[in-house]
């Protein structure tokens, strides 16, 4: 059995009247685990409770079974990587990774401090000022800090935002690399392509809830087969709807003024169907526009699902 | 339940634990203190405080020089200016601003930003960070606040310092940096935007309401400092009006002690159980 690195029991945390995380319940083992949802959606609220940053208002969470609001014993294992840009731009990644081994009592400081720098690759740079980073250097310099005492569960807040292609493939690399020794790293993103490269398991936050949790091909399969909105506008919307309206995926039609809104349950037959349909009535089809097709509809979709 | 857990983990953890073994926390404090200090320092000596601070320290020297000029060698003379001016610019100005850039300067900066997670996610206890912090705050400001007593004196009195006022003010100030380093940490622990409150407590409290109401005397650490200044002093040089206000010499060394103490542990525990969200 493996060890649940992290542990959330009906935790909820609000500031004042807002609720930013509301009753989630979930468990974090070994691998990578990521926190899938759009802005605002309470993401980086769990993170800081998981890193013992913020006390949760109800509910309890557990780091390797400990309470980590509090307990400094918990960064022995715990490792956090924040979104925000900010560090301590007058050291350099040397001199900046070595505060952070020393603060968490390591033994050998400067080997841990290079294996950490040569692990995300910056010991060409390592004697430079941070200030002078791009953001994606800096993100390295972050990790580099986070990964100095080998934590057994990191905690990344949008790790990739910000980074180029090529930043983003070595980072994914390196997390995976990560997971493969053991460790147990939860990230957040609001990009699900980001979240299904790499996470075995996803947790979905929607408005502070958990909407979804599991295997990412399962989740895939739920965001895909949803019925989709799809707004039309044609030379004859009134006939176009007629051709439509008999076909098995389209389960609803409603026609305005200029706009023929469709809601199918598979949005590939419709694209099959449409160029078909608009021929036979020798209609012209002016725009064709998926309507639900952002992130917040997804999510928005799990939810009330 | 919990903790035959959290034993199991922390069993778990120690046989996949690597090479980088976490050593003892007290063979490595000196490097955490190294690297607590290395973090304040980035903070604090920077271009606009420090130039602040040595402008405000070169003030009593311009007026040292001015003295001299049109010096006639009487040490009643000596005495009384070194006095008005160590009170006036030093006690009043030098020591509190000194001691709020120093003291609250890094902890502010870092609260506004968010840096202050990297210190804090550490296994480094919030006590010693106070510890540390408060001292190199002490330090700092003593520093600053010696070089400006003691350049005035040399050059006011051409180096002799035969009344005592001088080393009285010395040690006055150096007791009053440790009680405005740990007022003025406390503060940027618990009070967002503390270096503006901080600026007020000064201009404000001390300036206005604590100098001319002798009941608040003692909630002001500027009438303290003048207390304990006070004790330091030559018998024949006490009683001076600038220390009218100013509590009593035991009164102002327990206070001093009393006050410094609980803002240190009232700082690290906030420290403990603060909440660290980017400019909280």
């Amino acid at each position: 059995m493996s060890v649940v690195a992290l542990e959330f029991a009906n935790v909820s945390r609000w500031f004042g009247d807002v609720v930013a995380v509301n009753d989630i319940s979930a468990q974090v083992t070994p691998g990578i685990t990521g926190l899938l949802g759009p802005n605002g959606a309470g993401k980086t609220t769990l993170l800081q409770m998981a890193a013992g940053l913020l006390p949760p208002s109800g509910g309890t969470v557990r780091v390797f079974g400990r309470d980590p609001f509090g307990d400094v014993a918990t960064y022995q294992y715990v490792a956090l990587v924040p979104e925000a840009e900010a560090v301590p731009g007058m050291l350099t990644v040397r001199e900046f990774v070595t505060a952070r081994a020393a603060l968490l009592g390591i033994a050998n400081i400067s080997d841990a401090v290079d294996q950490a720098i040569a692990r995300v690759q910056l010991q060409d740079v390592q004697h430079r000022a941070l200030s002078g980073f791009s953001k994606g250097m800096r993100q390295r310099a972050k990790l580099a800090a986070a990964l100095v005492h080998e934590p057994q569960l990191v905690l990344l807040d949008e790790p990739f935002n910000g980074l180029d292609p090529r930043q983003r493939g070595q980072m994914m690399t390196l997390l995976e690399s990560q997971a493969e020794s053991g460790t147990a790293i939860v990230f957040s993103s609001h990009i699900l392509e980001e979240v299904e490269g790499i996470a075995s398991r996803v947790l979905v936050m929607v408005s502070g809830r958990l909407a979804a949790s599991g295997d990412h091909r399962e989740l895939r399969r739920l965001m895909t087969d949803r019925p989709h909105t799809i707004h039309l506008r044609s030379s004859n919307n009134r006939a176009l709807a007629s051709l439509l309206a008999t076909h098995p995926s389209v389960i609803g039609l409603s026609l305005d003024d200029a706009l023929l809104t469709v809601r199918v349950t598979d949005q590939a037959a419709l694209s099959r169907v449409l160029p078909v349909a608009a021929q036979r009535g020798a209609i012209s089809l002016f725009e064709v526009r998926p309507a639900d097709e952002s992130l917040e509809h997804v999510f928005s979709y799990l939810v009330q699902r | 339940m919990n903790n035959i857990v959290a034993r199991v983990a922390d069993a778990a953890l120690a046989r996949s634990a690597p090479s980088t073994i976490l050593a003892s926390a007290q063979g490595r404090v000196a490097a955490r203190v190294r690297a607590i200090v290395k973090l304040s320092m980035a903070r604090t000596v920077r271009t606009v405080p420090l130039s602040i601070g040595l402008l405000i320290a070169a003030l009593p020297l311009v007026f040292a020089a001015l003295f001299q000029s049109s010096s006639t060698g009487d040490p009643a003379a000596l005495s009384s200016f070194l006095m008005t001016r160590y009170e006036s610019l030093v006690i009043t100005l030098l020591l509190p601003l000194a001691a709020l850039l120093t003291a609250a300067g890094a902890t502010s900066a870092e609260r506004e930003d968010g840096t202050l997670l990297y210190l804090l996610t550490t296994t480094t206890s919030r006590p010693l960070i106070i510890a540390v912090r408060w001292i190199l705050a002490t330090v700092l400001t003593s520093v600053l606040v010696l070089a400006s007593v003691i350049g005035t004196a040399l050059i006011a009195g051409n180096g002799s310092d035969s009344t005592g006022v001088m080393r009285a003010f010395a040690m006055g100030s150096v007791a009053g940096a440790a009680v405005y380093s740990a007022l003025f940490l406390a503060m940027a622990v618990w009070v967002r935007r503390s270096l503006l409150v901080g600026l007020l407590y000064v201009l404000v409290w001390e300036g206005t309401i604590a100098g001319n109401f002798p009941a608040v005397r003692f909630l002001s650490a500027r009438q303290v400092t003048l207390g304990m200044t006070e004790s330091f002093l030559p018998e024949a040089e006490r009683g001076a009006a600038l220390f009218s206000s100013a509590p009593g010499a035991t009164a102002s060394m327990i206070w001093a002690a009393a006050v410094t103490v609980l803002a240190l542990v009232l700082a690290a525990w906030r420290l403990t159980r603060m909440p660290v969200q980017r400019g909280r």
